[in-house]
């Protein structure tokens, strides 16, 4: 093996030497002048950051200069190389600091066209899956005809509201509620009109509750709404001035009304609050509907 | 939240010894280590408070929420919260980079708790808006940025951690990273990166009620001199002083320099 014929000029990749602070180029082989498509770059007021691009420089400044000082080298930093007619190319930078008088930084830089085009792909393919986890997630929670929480995802929340109330002591209130004659609805006028005034009723719960209030189609023609924060007199006011609100909803002549069933706490398990609404509710119906009642 | 609570979100560390307070905040990348050069130079006539912001170094990842951390009043929030449950008083806040500007924020909600501030190579927008002000980048510099960032695994433990990072995803598998000097998540650090790279809170600078103190240096690719001057200019109570060196992270390579510019400047308001 001749030795005196091998020169780091040989290398596969860049190689640059550096001060520390100013990071000025004090060497550097012939594949980072091929790279750049430019010869003798050994100008002693080049910087490293003038063969990068200006992301590359906040990297450089944010997480490599602080990762060399603290710990003395860096590894596999991907970063942007610019050439002198801008063309970008996509790099691998590593790093590795002499400690001895003058201070020097070692670095090498490879091309990473191909590691960058399948992260590309990763980060894609993340962003895909999250999106659709996320649109996912949104169906699984969501009642499709109204848009409110489903059964499962209000109970869900609403122990979890229960919990909060525990700790805080502060009272919630659970409003169920249930649309009068909803079967004559449906008998009368057909399926569609019925679904019409789910939606109606829908857009005007998210309309009139607090953003903080979780509300839900429960099933059928019933719904129900959870109160944080909320005591039972309050619940009654807000139930009241519902269920004048939904006689705007008109089919031809005939006004809608719902009947309502209250039930409030802040140390009672999500069944038992759930049963004594809806029983509440119950008496609501008995006794003439259009009307809301808080449990006995 | 109280103090413990506090201290766990933003895993704050205390020491040194004195009578007055130093809040040193970390910018963005890296965590509180970025000050441990500058430390021995002050801890022994100042108590030193360290933190970590939400979603940076050791802080409790499960407090991270990309609404409110999408704009840089999240960060100041954090300030805000731990002094208010640590009853600091009559601190003296240092940022460095971007949290010069969290510091400005954070001061103009509490101006009891902090009383001055020096701003290490701060900046107030890092966008160029010709031809009167010159923050340094074009928005697709900083649109790369963010795709460089998505590729960039610098101490990340979570390189798929958003799709396991729901509402109930487990504490310990969310705060699970190595822990390395300069550990990130990723989500976390693209949300930190664009809160801070694309914000413009020039017409803030005006509302400055707090002395401060601006350092910079001679040659700052992030923060050029210009822009110290910038904020000297529109900034009432605030003063100047450019350090005889060059490169972003003064408090690394240059802290006693740094330590007494501080000392001269605290001398002058610190009984």
């Amino acid at each position: 093996m001749n030795l005196q014929r091998m020169s780091c000029h040989d290398f596969q990749c860049g190689l640059i030497v550096t001060d520390l602070v100013e990071r000025r180029i004090v060497f550097s082989n012939h594949y980072i002048e091929s790279l750049l498509g430019v010869s003798n770059i050994t100008d002693p007021l080049t910087r490293i950051d003038q063969l990068l691009s200006r992301a590359s420089t906040i990297i450089i400044e944010s997480y490599v200069m602080p990762i060399l000082i603290h710990e003395g080298h860096c590894e596999e930093v991907q970063v942007t190389i610019q050439n002198a007619k801008g063309d970008k190319v996509p790099a691998l930078l590593n790093a590795r600091v002499d400690s001895a008088e003058p201070i020097r930084v070692y670095w090498t830089i490879t091309s990473a066209v191909q590691r960058d085009q399948l992260y590309q792909e990763l980060v894609n393919l993340r962003n895909q899956l999250e999106q659709k986890a996320e649109r996912l997630e949104q169906l699984s929670q969501t009642d499709e005809l109204t848009g409110l929480l489903n059964r499962r995802e209000f109970v869900v929340r609403a122990n979890r509201c229960i919990k909060v109330s525990e700790r805080s002591k502060r009272q919630l209130s659970l409003l169920m509620f249930d649309i009068d004659h909803f079967k004559k609805v449906n008998d009368t006028y057909g399926h569609d009109v019925g679904d019409y005034v789910l939606n109606s009723l829908g857009l005007l719960l998210k309309a009139n509750c607090r953003e903080t209030d979780h509300v839900a189609r429960m099933g059928g023609e019933e719904f129900a709404i959870l109160m944080p924060d909320t005591t039972v007199d309050a619940a009654l006011i807000f139930a009241n001035r519902l269920l004048e609100l939904v006689c705007q909803i008109k089919i031809e002549n005939t006004v809608l009304t719902m009947s309502a069933g209250i039930a409030s706490g802040y140390d009672r398990e999500f069944d038992v609050l759930f049963k004594a609404a809806d029983i509440a509710l119950y008496q609501a119906k008995a006794s003439g509907r259009n009307k809301a009642v808080i449990e006995s | 939240m109280n103090e413990a609570e506090a201290i766990k979100r933003n895993n704050i560390k205390r020491l040194g010894k004195g009578e007055h307070t130093l809040v040193l905040a970390h910018g963005f990348g890296c965590s509180q280590s970025m000050w441990r050069f500058l430390i021995p130079y002050l801890s022994d006539r100042y108590q030193i408070l360290l933190f970590d912001y939400v979603g940076s170094g050791a802080s409790d990842f499960t407090f991270f929420s990309k609404a409110r951390y999408s704009d840089l009043e999240g960060y100041a929030d954090d300030i805000v919260e731990f002094c208010e449950a640590l009853s600091l008083k009559d601190v003296s806040f240092i940022g460095h980079s971007v949290s010069g500007i969290i510091g400005l924020l954070a001061a103009q909600k509490i101006p009891d708790r902090i009383s001055n501030m020096v701003m290490v190579c701060p900046s107030p927008c890092f966008l160029n808006f010709p031809p009167n002000y010159f923050g340094g980048f074009e928005l697709s510099d900083l649109e790369e940025l963010v795709n460089l960032m998505d590729k960039n695994y610098i101490g990340w433990a979570n390189h798929l951690s958003p799709l396991v990072m729901g509402q109930d995803a487990d504490p310990a598998l969310v705060n699970e990273l190595t822990h390395s000097f300069c550990s990130t998540d990723p989500v976390m650090a693209k949300v930190f990166a664009k809160a801070t790279f694309f914000s413009d809170y020039r017409d803030r600078l005006s509302e400055n009620t707090h002395p401060t103190l601006l350092l910079q240096s001679q040659n700052d690719s992030l923060a050029s001199v210009s822009i110290g001057e910038y904020m000297r200019l529109a900034m009432p109570q605030s003063e100047l002083r450019v350090i005889d060196a060059k490169g972003h992270c003064l408090h690394m390579t240059h802290p006693e320099e740094v330590s007494k510019e501080i000392d001269s400047f605290l001398a002058k308001r610190v009984s």
